[in-house]
């Protein structure tokens, strides 16, 4: 009888002790999924041609790119992923150039990222910047065999 | 369905016919299917058999006084010590014969139902045998001799049927429990917004008042930096410019 109670008592343990550990589990993952940062990065050619072009992706901005010496703009890459505070995540342009966003804090409306420019794994600008969440933040100018490439970077 | 688990604590009172003719009727049908259930019932007979045989012959009225007698010198501390014979122990069952002289054996017990499948009659155990018993039965009976429960015990056996019901019960709530426990800690990921992985819209720049930028390296010496912020538009943004423009 008692070694039955012991059995049943054991289960029991068992069962709520891997029901905890779930539990904690879904936090801890939880906990971790609120510190990651959704990152938005569009990389823009810019050409200059006899007619103006704009991607109808980047109509809303259009007003801003024109301000630069260029008159066409083509989305050429766009990629959207989560990345966990403290980690660099690499997002690919063309040419050999890429644009490395790394989290660094966040804040309730703003969060601190680190932008790196590298082409072929040579670092050509470093910038530590607030952006405030969900705003579209200009860089780039870098050549290309034709016009050049920006970046656009949004995190929320 | 009646099972096996149901009907063990009502075989003892079976076999010693303490069971209601309902029950009794119950029991000796199912008896006829479990050949488990029957050889239990088959060696509970044996075991009441041999303790019955076993009984010492009820003393004579006309003995008792010289029994007194007796008492009353031993406890003075004179004469003979008395020797009064007991229920002998089981081990000294390991006699081949049972007694045959004073306590008339009691008749043979009632073989239980027999099982109309011929394989089932294979497989059960020999006949009982009254005065054949092998030596290593007196073990074999005092160990299957558990299974005999106190008659006192009998409402709490039928006590324990409707535990092991609610055992059901319990292991289904405490199932319940911990699945309910582990959607509560999963919820907020499973709850997570479909968007989180969506592209923001490019709707909005970043005015001067929307950056504030701590640190610029340069590290290519080819290009100029031009720090776009401030004007009319008020968007900020961080061109380079070809050095040797």
């Amino acid at each position: 009888m008692q070694s039955a109670t012991n059995r049943r008592l054991k289960r029991w343990g068992m069962a709520g002790l891997s029901a905890l550990a779930l539990v904690l589990g879904a936090r801890s993952a939880l906990a971790q999924a609120e510190e990651a940062v959704t990152v938005t990065v569009l990389g823009i050619h810019a050409t200059t041609e006899p007619t103006e072009h704009i991607d109808p992706a980047l109509r809303p901005i259009a007003d801003e790119l024109r301000r630069s010496s260029y008159n066409c703009f083509r989305l050429v890459t766009s990629a959207t992923r989560r990345i966990a505070v403290g980690e660099t995540s690499e997002f690919a342009m063309v040419e050999g150039y890429a644009l490395h966003i790394r989290p660094e804090k966040v804040d309730e409306d703003s969060l601190q990222l680190t932008i790196t420019w590298v082409q072929e794994g040579r670092i050509l600008q470093r910038m530590t910047l607030a952006l405030r969440k969900g705003k579209y933040f200009l860089s780039g100018g870098w050549r290309l065999k034709e016009g050049a490439i920006l970046g656009a970077v949004a995190a929320q | 369905m009646i099972t096996c688990d149901d009907l063990r604590p009502m075989l003892a009172g079976y076999v010693d016919g303490q069971l209601s003719a309902l029950e009794a009727e119950a029991v000796a049908a199912h008896l006829q299917q479990c050949g488990r259930c029957r050889q239990i019932v088959r060696d509970q007979q044996q075991a009441q058999y041999v303790l019955d045989a076993d009984r010492p012959a009820a003393v004579p009225d006309e003995r008792w006084a010289d029994i007194g007698k007796r008492l009353r010198t031993e406890l003075e501390g004179t004469g003979d010590r008395l020797v009064l014979k007991t229920r002998c122990r089981i081990e000294t069952l390991s006699a081949p014969t049972l007694p045959t002289e004073e306590p008339r054996p009691p008749a043979r017990p009632p073989e239980p139902p027999s099982c109309p499948k011929p394989a089932c009659r294979q497989a059960g155990p020999e006949p009982f045998r009254a005065g054949t018993i092998q030596p290593s039965q007196p073990e074999r009976l005092l160990r299957r001799s558990r299974l005999l429960r106190p008659r006192a015990a009998r409402p709490a056996a039928r006590l324990r049927l409707g535990k092991a019901r609610f055992a059901w019960a319990a292991h289904a709530i405490g199932a319940l429990a911990a699945a309910l426990a582990i959607a509560i800690g999963l919820a907020p990921l499973l709850l997570q917004p479909s968007t989180a992985t969506q592209a923001i819209e490019p709707g909005a720049l970043a005015r001067a008042d929307d950056v504030t930028i701590m640190d610029i390296q340069t590290m290519d010496p080819h290009y100029n930096v031009v720090l776009y912020a401030g004007d009319a538009a008020d968007v900020a943004a961080v061109w380079v410019v070809p050095a040797n423009r």
